[in-house]
């Protein structure tokens, strides 16, 4: 197939910058004794900011071991003390990682005084920070929102996760325990809740999730204006830092980017051959792999995975904007999530989709070939299904995957 | 044929009681977890099961799941969609895991069901928790009286309450059989006698069983002086497995499984509103993935603590673990309880899955024996 010169909107080029005052922040905040926690999942990031709180994303940190190139030698680690293959690559690398620090990327996560697990993405996540918790004898808190059902929420948006409608008993619930979070950052920090910055922090966030969720919209637009290179930081920034500063700059400037090309109508690829779905955890080893079928001509206008760490915030309402995190595709029964993806698929008008099926991951594997019947059956597109573990390179090679992709796009042809 | 499977087994082997009660007009739920409010689906006049998987060839599941997934969820799907329970009127499942949540909408879009319920666990054990339990416990109630055409009254549901609680009673007085010190059933009896209380309506089980239990009340010691072990794991209906452990001079005397001890660890307090008593029953209750834990311990010590309580009544010299290498609940704490539990007793981990590979669980467990008796 003939290759295309690929034109990336540049989103990179701002998150070297904000990366680096996410490290700035962390090193004075420890550096004046503050709290650090490590968190599991898709939590509320803004009480971070309320009460200054370290926040380490050990999630963050495996894929960026993975990035670099050396998550095989903590995975090799991990399974050395004893643990199986069949768990999610992030906690194999980190706790590879403190199990064996000279083997890990540089530099470590400071240790946590505390960890948060949330269990809107997986419930994996309450085992994760158990572990990790244990490892360092420090406290636990769960976030122990619902999983949905259809009629709990009717349709639901996955980009915004604002839902047709919200069980009462459901909202009362999550809302109750980011209360109890609320108190357990008060035991934690030994300071009460400052009311002023909750405010301003929380209208930081509802900024940041106008521009954020816009953004993704935007990404939908034919031709396709960004390449996935430019959307892998999103999911940083939407799961770990809303409700910062730097966050917001961020997204602003991708905001502006991505306005200005869909308004010149311009698409990363001169010809877009196809416009495909992509879902699963990006196989961070091999972001190269998403450029190869880009230089091919298939673009990505949805990106599920990108959307779930997308939440549209309302500052007069942010206990409920905070537990509107629960509809996020992941943590939605099949019915739902499914009709939600198939209203995005035509909005976008795709061609087909490449899923990755990532190894370890249940809530991601367990639903590709459902998205698969479902497009096929609704849209009457085809999926193709590639085993992809998001940071053991060695369990799928990159060229075996290019062969299963360059097949795939040929037939959609 | 002994008396267990004459009784018991069948039961649950050729579905007997599941074609009765099908013959006279009576709806079938299956349900996949230990979670399940057996309870309210009894209380609708309903046969509440639990499906398990016997096939251990995958022939049509792979084309649905990974094939990594564990071992319970790929045969009972695979059952299912070979056709294996179209006598099922409807499933209820409970968000317990990773695996059990999208399974349920697997199996509602796959197999098919006339009813199709998912009851949302609160994964917390605390007041709050107890309260939005008992709310969605009430709008299962309703849902089962809407579908059905039924009122599940209070009167029925304490009536429920107290056939299941007398159940719980009567297999914590057969399990206590097994772990004497001159233990009267195996454990691959006992557990055939597990598998039929999940297929027969529970007041029949109960007058079943409370015979069986005072005849073996009168019976003779199982005569051997064999090693005493505990085993841990989660969902285990294979009678197979456990005869090879119990073949390598071995008494399975206590165990930590779902479809064991666990099902029956706790008791629904009848003094309270019927709803409300089984929301802090079932929260109550020491499953094997603790799924819904206390703020501020470590759930998995609680695993621990309820094995080490088991060990000690029993007396068990080992502790064998069966593990599920696609179950992320085991497999999150394996490496902490290996290293907790050897620190006292001697363990031995089988990874088990199907076909069951027979020769090299037996070299194993015979190797385990020999060290203990040194």
């Amino acid at each position: 197939m003939e290759k295309q010169e690929v034109n990336h909107l540049g989103f990179g080029k701002f998150f070297g910058p904000t990366y680096k005052k996410h490290l700035t922040r962390q090193k004075e905040f420890l550096e004046r004794g503050r709290p650090c926690g490590w968190y599991f999942g898709y939590h509320p990031a803004e009480m971070n900011y309320v009460f200054d709180v370290v926040n380490i994303f050990p999630e963050q940190y495996s894929a960026y071991c993975a990035s670099r190139g050396d998550s095989g030698n903590m995975i090799d680690d991990y399974l050395s003390m004893g643990y199986g293959s069949f768990l999610c690559d992030y906690f194999k690398c980190s706790v590879g990682a403190i199990d064996k620090p000279e083997v890990a990327t540089k530099p470590l996560m400071p240790k946590p005084d505390f960890t948060v697990d949330h269990h809107t993405i997986c419930l994996g996540h309450r085992q994760m920070a158990e572990v990790h918790a244990r490892m360092y004898g420090v406290p636990r808190f769960s976030l122990t929102f619902p999983y949905l059902r259809k009629e709990d929420i009717g349709s639901f948006d996955d980009i915004t996760k604002v839902t047709e409608r919200m069980d009462e008993d459901v909202l009362e619930y999550a809302v109750s325990i980011l209360h109890e979070f609320a108190s357990f950052l008060k035991k934690m920090t030994g300071e009460e809740m400052d009311e002023d910055k909750f405010k301003s922090v929380m209208k930081t966030s509802e900024e940041t999730t106008k521009h954020f969720t816009d953004v993704l919209k935007l990404f939908m637009s034919k031709p396709t204006p960004g390449s996935q290179r430019d959307l892998a930081n999103f999911p940083f920034i939407g799961f770990f830092i809303h409700g910062s500063e730097y966050g917001l700059e961020y997204v602003k400037k991708c905001h502006e980017l991505i306005k200005e090309r869909v308004k010149k109508r311009e698409g990363i690829v001169q010809d877009e051959k196809f416009r495909l779905i992509t879902h699963g955890i990006m196989p961070w080893h091999t972001l190269a792999l998403y450029d190869y079928m880009e230089e091919l001509g298939a673009t990505f206008p949805l990106n599920p995975y990108a959307n779930c760490s997308a939440v549209l915030h309302d500052s007069k309402r942010p206990f409920e904007s905070m537990a509107r995190r629960m509809s996020n595709f992941c943590n939605v029964e099949h019915e739902g999530m499914l009709d939600a993806l198939v209203k995005k698929a035509k909005e976008a008008d795709v061609d087909g989709a490449i899923l990755f099926e990532n190894t370890g991951c249940r809530i991601v594997s367990l639903v590709m070939r459902p998205i698969r019947d479902a497009l096929h059956e609704e849209l009457g597109i085809p999926s193709l299904i590639v085993e992809a573990p998001q940071c053991d390179p060695r369990a799928m090679p990159v060229e075996r995957m290019k062969t299963q992709i360059e097949a795939f796009l040929e037939s959609l042809e | 044929m002994n008396e267990v499977d004459e009784k018991f087994y069948e039961t649950y082997g050729k579905k007997t009681k599941i074609r009765e009660y099908q013959g006279s007009g009576k709806k079938i739920l299956g349900s996949f977890c230990s979670y399940t409010p057996e309870e309210i689906i009894h209380a609708a006049g309903l046969v509440p099961i639990r499906i398990f998987g016997e096939r251990t060839d995958m022939e049509e599941v792979n084309t649905h799941v990974s094939s990594w997934i564990c071992y319970y969820a790929r045969r009972c799907l695979e059952d299912g969609l070979q056709g294996d329970y179209e006598f099922l009127d409807g499933i209820v499942s409970v968000t317990s895991d990773d695996t059990n949540m999208p399974m349920y909408s697997i199996w509602k879009k796959e197999v098919g069901a006339n009813y199709a319920y998912l009851v949302q666990l609160p994964f917390a054990i605390n007041e709050t928790a107890i309260k939005f339990y008992t709310k969605i416990l009430k709008k299962f109630k309703r849902s089962l009286e809407e579908f059905y055409s039924v009122k599940i009254t209070d009167q029925r549901l304490k009536d429920s309450i107290k056939t299941y609680n007398r159940s719980r009673a009567l297999l914590r007085e057969l399990y206590d059989l097994r772990m004497s010190m001159s233990p009267k059933i195996s454990a691959s009896d006992t557990l055939k006698i597990m598998l039929a209380s999940y297929s027969m309506l529970k007041e029949e089980f109960n007058d079943l069983l409370e015979g069986y239990i005072a005849d073996l009340k009168e019976s003779e010691p199982l005569n051997d002086e064999k090693i005493r072990v505990h085993v841990s794991g989660t969902v285990l209906h294979d009678v197979e497995l456990l005869e090879i452990i119990e073949g390598c001079g071995v008494d399975i005397v206590s165990d930590d499984l779902c479809t064991g001890s666990r099902y029956f660890s706790f008791n629904v307090d009848e003094t309270y509103e019927p709803i409300e008593a089984l929301s802090r029953g079932y929260l109550s209750s020491k499953t094997t993935c603790m799924t819904c834990s206390r703020q501020g311990v470590y759930p998995l010590d609680e695993r621990l603590s309820y094995i080490r309580d088991q060990v000690k009544a029993s007396g068990a010299d080992g502790v064998i673990i069966l593990g599920d290498k696609g179950c992320d609940l085991c497999a999150y704490g394996l490496p902490t309880m290996r290293k907790e539990l050897g620190k006292d007793i001697p363990i031995l981990y089988l990874d088990v899955d199907f076909p069951l590979a027979a020769e090299q669980y037996k070299t194993r467990v015979e190797a385990f024996v020999e060290s203990i008796k040194g």
